[in-house]
């Protein structure tokens, strides 16, 4: 008896805690005044709390990423454009990984984090948890199956085309259709961004639109196949989207919402106010524009100004949503636009399917007026067309107009706060 | 050897004493009372050389004491490297671990001069820390481990070193510190310890009858804290009296 004593005490006590859904404990979330604080919070989908793994996400630990071109797997049937998702995902992630083992102190029923990353990765799922809330009510209440079990590897060492690994970032890849958080580097002060739930609501904004738009292929043939003004506009057009769902996501927190949430996390002011979804003088440049149409695929990952663009359509859609006073059916439209298989009405991904080969066709104009043909709204439609032809200098400033016919007649370009640009030569 | 020598010398001091006897003459006596007598005299002799020969056993036994009048207590610092089990998933996260130990060497509470070196016992107490995180938001956090361990020793033959095996319980304790700005909250709670590990110790001898000794280890040491499981990679050194 007492044999067997020892080893049994061993063994319960060595076991993880895993209390059922819903699980209470402490993350590091916004308060009411809008500063990120620990707060208690209910984790409503988490089935195993010490590995993070739920019906909303699964965190998985020290996985590696590695895209490299010299790779002779990498390069078998052609390229990883080639290649199912799974033989990407074989190729590509170098190291698959373990379940992370978040350390936790209970408290009267509550989880405390007890070293500095299982309170990251708590942070993390709970924003993961917010973020798919958020597009449950944005999809009306339809629940969002590519968002379920979302893969997110934690401190992930990830190099893409690069030798060093990446630092200070937080990505959605859509071609191992994963989450990474990366590492930060040393000099980190603020905010991580894992904790950071704009952050994380852009990233799942990010999957969002890979899975409506680009059809769930981690590789669209529109990205290895198009170039200029086009492809500029389906990577500005997913970031601006995106950033637009995380200020969406920020909402139901106690402080409300928060058009600016990099600002908690990122240092740089000027990426932060360029970024600002709430930014009164987001206006296209001339500087911007002839980025956005001379730009090589490569330039343009590499600049600002693919969030600069970005953001003029965020903008626009977060002054459009305002003015009227109903951010929810600008939300909703959004969705409705990504993909909608009516001849009258055609979304964003049968846009892009039905002119892969004429991707000139896809433009600034085309992409908007899919967009307000969603909006339900008729006062917000109008508002939206007078933002984006003010904002992103579109052909049409006045309405009704070829290229826009989902604008109303009523609509018509503002001159203020973004003075009309030169037309181009 | 000793146990034969003593014995053969009473032996034969016995048969000198006999001797005596022998050389007196022996009367013809066919009164059988009284030839009772000398079988008695040699049966209380046999007794006493019996009793002798035990003494001298327990005189033997005592002198391993004499031999190593170390009482066999001490304490050690340990320092070494404390391989805690990352909360990310995959690795360890390598940090300085130092602690120190009272160490009882049970072993001699029992007589025999073999089994003596072969137990001990460790009260430990270890500390490691470890902080990551932000300027804005980072989180310190204090490991304690304490533990009691017994531990089984095989003498490498006459020489100060030992290798053993240790089989330990106690429990961690763990302080965090959450820092967000200027606000900190401060945490701690306890898991049950179950340690496990290997090591060599040797317990050289500082003064010359042997009562003071150097005592040190390299050991390696796995801790499961709850469903974590650390390593613990080190060495002690320290005084046995």
């Amino acid at each position: 008896m007492k044999r067997l004593l020892l080893p049994s005490i061993a063994a319960l006590c060595a076991c993880a805690p895993n209390p059922p859904a819903p699980v209470q404990v402490m993350a590091l979330a916004p308060n009411q005044t809008g500063a990120y604080a620990t707060v208690q919070v209910e984790l409503k989908t988490l089935s195993n709390l010490a590995n993070l793994k739920g019906s909303v996400a699964e965190l998985l630990g020290g996985a590696r990423v590695v895209v490299d071109p010299n790779d002779p797997l990498q390069n078998l049937n052609g390229g990883i454009q080639n290649m199912t998702d799974d033989q990407r995902y074989e190729v590509l992630v170098k190291d698959k990984g373990a379940d992370v083992r978040g350390h936790f102190i209970e408290r009267a029923g509550v989880y405390w984090p007890a070293d500095f990353h299982t309170w990251n990765m708590v942070s993390a799922y709970y924003n993961f948890e917010k973020s798919y809330e958020y597009f449950v009510k944005v999809y009306d209440g339809v629940e969002p199956t590519e968002l379920q079990k979302m893969r997110v590897m934690y401190w992930a060492n990830v190099r893409l085309n690069s030798t060093e690994p990446m630092t200070d970032n937080a990505l959605y890849l859509s071609f191992i259709k994963s989450f990474v958080i990366v590492p930060f580097s040393q000099d980190q002060k603020l905010v991580p961004l894992a904790m950071n739930i704009g952050v994380v609501g852009h990233e799942v904004a990010h999957r969002a639109f890979n899975h409506k738009v680009l059809e769930d292929q981690g590789i669209h043939p529109a990205l290895t196949s198009w170039t200029g003004s086009s492809f500029n506009l389906l990577k500005s057009l997913d970031e601006g989207l995106a950033d637009f769902h995380g200020f969406g996501v920020t909402c139901p927190e106690p402080a409300g919402c928060r058009p600016n949430f990099l600002d908690v996390s990122i240092a740089d002011q000027s990426i932060v106010n360029m970024r600002n979804v709430a930014r009164t003088d987001a206006c296209m440049d001339e500087n911007t524009r002839n980025a956005f149409f001379q730009f090589s695929p490569d330039q343009w990952v590499r600049s600002t100004d693919m969030y600069k663009v970005g953001n003029l359509i965020a903008a626009s859609l977060y002054q459009a949503a305002n003015k009227v006073g109903d951010v929810g059916v600008m939300q909703k439209a959004l969705l409705a636009a990504y993909d909608d298989p009516s001849p009258v009405n055609p979304g964003l991904r049968q846009l892009i399917n039905s002119n892969l080969n004429t991707p000139q066709a896809v433009t600034l104009e085309s992409v908007t007026n899919i967009i307000v043909a969603h909006v339900t709204e008729p006062q917000m439609k109008k508002e939206l067309c007078n933002e984006f032809s003010m904002r992103l200098q579109l052909k049409c400033g006045s309405f009704p107009c070829a290229e826009m016919p989902a604008c109303p007649s009523t609509a018509g370009r503002p001159t203020q706060p973004c003075p009309l640009l030169p037309p181009l030569p | 050897m000793i146990r034969l020598l003593l014995a053969a010398t009473l032996a034969l001091s016995l048969s000198a004493f006999a001797q005596d006897d022998d050389d007196a003459p022996i009367p013809y006596d066919d009164d059988s009372g009284e030839n009772t007598a000398a079988p008695k005299t040699i049966k209380r002799h046999r007794d006493t050389l019996r009793e002798e020969e035990e003494e001298a056993l327990e005189r033997e036994e005592t002198l391993t004491h004499l031999d190593d009048p170390n009482i066999g207590v001490g304490g050690e610092f340990l320092p070494g490297l404390m391989l805690l089990e990352s909360s990310k998933g995959a690795g360890t996260e390598a940090r300085f671990m130092y602690g120190f130990r009272f160490t009882w060497e049970f072993g001699r509470l029992i007589p025999d001069e073999f089994l003596r070196e072969m137990f001990f016992a460790d009260v430990t107490w270890q500390y490691a820390a470890y902080g990551d995180g932000t300027a804005q938001v980072h989180t310190d956090t204090n490991y304690h481990y304490f533990t009691l361990a017994p531990a089984f020793a095989i003498p490498f033959g006459k020489s100060f070193m030992s290798a053993y095996a240790q089989l330990g319980l106690g429990f961690n304790y763990t302080a965090t510190s959450q820092y967000v700005g200027a606000d900190r909250i401060d945490l701690a709670g306890t898991k049950f310890l179950f340690q496990y590990g290997l090591g060599l110790r040797g317990r050289p001898a500082i003064l010359a009858d042997g009562s003071v000794r150097i005592t040190f280890r390299v050991e390696l040491t796995r801790f499961l804290r709850g469903y974590m499981s650390d390593t613990f990679i080190g060495a002690g050194i320290g005084v046995l009296f």
